[in-house]
């Protein structure tokens, strides 16, 4: 247990110097950095060993359903990191334009396998002078071979098809439109991550393991 | 009749039960103090109707009113931990840090115009802030059982631990709701951004705040080390004060996707 108290009190110390030294810059700078990814390894194995050493008796099941749980969330996590993608952009508000890929890191461009394309978008706002919207949403046509089909995207309610998610960002109007709000173009963000359902997975996991671990009086390993 | 005025009505309404309550328990008047602790989180209780009514969402969004919910989560808790833990004697504490949140509310302008935009319109949005306000009223009642243990063993009193007892079942009944706050912003902002974690100072100084209260409770089982249980406690509710407080008020520290919070 020193080993792991000495792993986390590092971790601890490291997110203090990326908030407090870093603060105002990229925080991938700090937290994509070897040594933090170094340290999320070594969080890994202490907990694998420490999970491997318990038996499996009902007093233990809290301890390995908790601390198994930050081993699936560092496992999805890692999957995501090395073999996800990510891209943000934006989709002009047009009928009958379709996009197949998405810009990627260093100018690269990731085929999705499918194509993709806003119709038509809707905003409603509360104020519209103070531009305070209350609600909006995209068409999103996918067409995937003989497939067309028109999904409805809102924020909160990503997209899913073929391990693309679809998420609604925001959009842009029309600059030289006036006072008039024409709304031109989507800001979407689509990602692809291998490691979600392992990250899911943990968190629930890790919700009902501390839950057990903390109120369950015969959970509590006392020493 | 404003309804500024009203507000600061009801508000010095339920901090006056408040504090009379916490001065009747203190004082062994177990059935008036219960009363006006009662009284008071009724009051407290129709501010937040009010604030709902008012601006016809959940009123969560802004510091002004989870300011409000976070000053209903103590009356809740001390019952749950009396029933539970037989912590009777603790309702004077709780009493008494239900009065802090409100106070801070004197100082500060009803946000009647707030709107829920679009990003908080999630079913995530009311557990994901409650949880953490049940949570945050728990530890701040255990790091005042911390400093107060602290006092009496200065003063030699004959059992300061029981200070420190109550503070660990205090925070065994925090650190859940703690926990499904924490988890539950991360499947609320895969949800919305498309990424669990995005290292924001909110987000980040919540996770120190999360593993310094892990770190409390390995200390407590840890022979040894249980004597420093309490100054890891007392640093994580400074953490804890960043996180709700600091992030928010200080324009470096700021964070841009949590910027309602």
């Amino acid at each position: 247990m020193m080993f792991a108290m000495f792993i986390l009190a590092a971790l601890v110390l490291f997110m203090l110097a990326g908030t407090l030294l870093f603060a105002g810059r990229d925080p991938a700078v700090v937290f994509h950095s070897p040594l933090f990814i170094i340290l999320a390894g070594l969080l890994f194995v202490s907990l694998v060993w420490a999970c491997a050493r318990r038996r499996s008796t009902g007093r233990q099941a809290a301890f390995i359903l908790t601390h198994g749980a930050i081993v699936l969330i560092l496992l999805g996590a890692a999957l995501g990191f090395w073999f996800g993608e990510k891209s943000d952009l934006v989709v002009p508000v047009k009928p009958d334009h379709i996009i197949r890929n998405v810009p990627g890191k260093n100018l690269a461009s990731i085929p999705l396998g499918f194509g993709l394309g806003v119709p038509a978008f809707r905003v409603e706002y509360y104020d519209k002078k103070r531009m305070m919207p209350s609600h909006f949403e995209a068409d999103l046509r996918i067409e995937d071979g003989n497939i067309s089909e028109i999904r409805v995207l809102r924020v909160n309610h990503p997209v899913s098809y073929r391990g693309w998610r679809i998420y609604l960002m925001s959009w842009e109007n029309d600059p030289t439109a006036g006072e008039v709000l024409t709304p031109t173009g989507v800001v979407l963000t689509a990602r692809r991550d291998p490691g979600r359902g392992l990250v899911i997975a943990g968190i629930w996991m890790l919700m009902i393991g501390v839950t057990l671990t903390c109120l369950w009086k015969g959970a509590a390993d006392e020493h | 009749m404003s309804t500024e005025y009203t507000i600061t009505v009801m508000l010095a309404l339920a901090v006056l039960d408040y504090l009379a309550a916490g001065f009747a328990l203190s004082y062994g008047k177990r059935v008036p103090g219960m009363g006006f602790f009662v009284l008071g989180w009724v009051i407290n209780a129709i501010l937040l109707v009010f604030n709902w009514a008012v601006c016809g969402h959940p009123p969560f969004g802004n510091m002004y009113h989870v300011l409000v919910v976070l000053g209903l989560c103590f009356l809740p808790a001390y019952l749950v931990l009396a029933l539970r833990e037989k912590l009777t004697w603790l309702a004077a504490v709780f009493a008494f840090t239900s009065v802090v949140p409100l106070l801070g509310l004197f100082f500060m302008t009803p946000d009647m115009a707030w709107r829920r935009m679009p990003a908080l319109q999630s079913p995530w949005f009311v557990p994901h802030v409650v949880t953490y306000m049940i949570g945050y009223s728990l530890c701040a009642v255990a790091f005042i059982l911390a400093i107060m243990g602290m006092i009496e063993a200065r003063r030699l009193d004959e059992n300061p631990e029981r200070y420190q007892e109550a503070g660990y079942h205090v925070l065994r009944l925090a650190f859940p709701f703690m926990t499904f706050g924490l988890l539950s912003g991360a499947l609320w902002a895969e949800e919305a951004w498309g990424t669990y974690w995005s290292w924001d100072p909110k987000e980040t100084w919540s996770l120190i705040t999360w593993l310094l209260y892990a770190i409390y409770f390995h200390c407590r089982r840890q022979a040894g080390l249980k004597r420093f249980a309490v100054i890891v406690q007392i640093l994580a509710f400074l953490a804890l004060l960043t996180t709700f407080l600091l992030v928010n008020l200080l324009p470096k520290l700021g964070s841009i996707l949590h910027s309602y919070a």
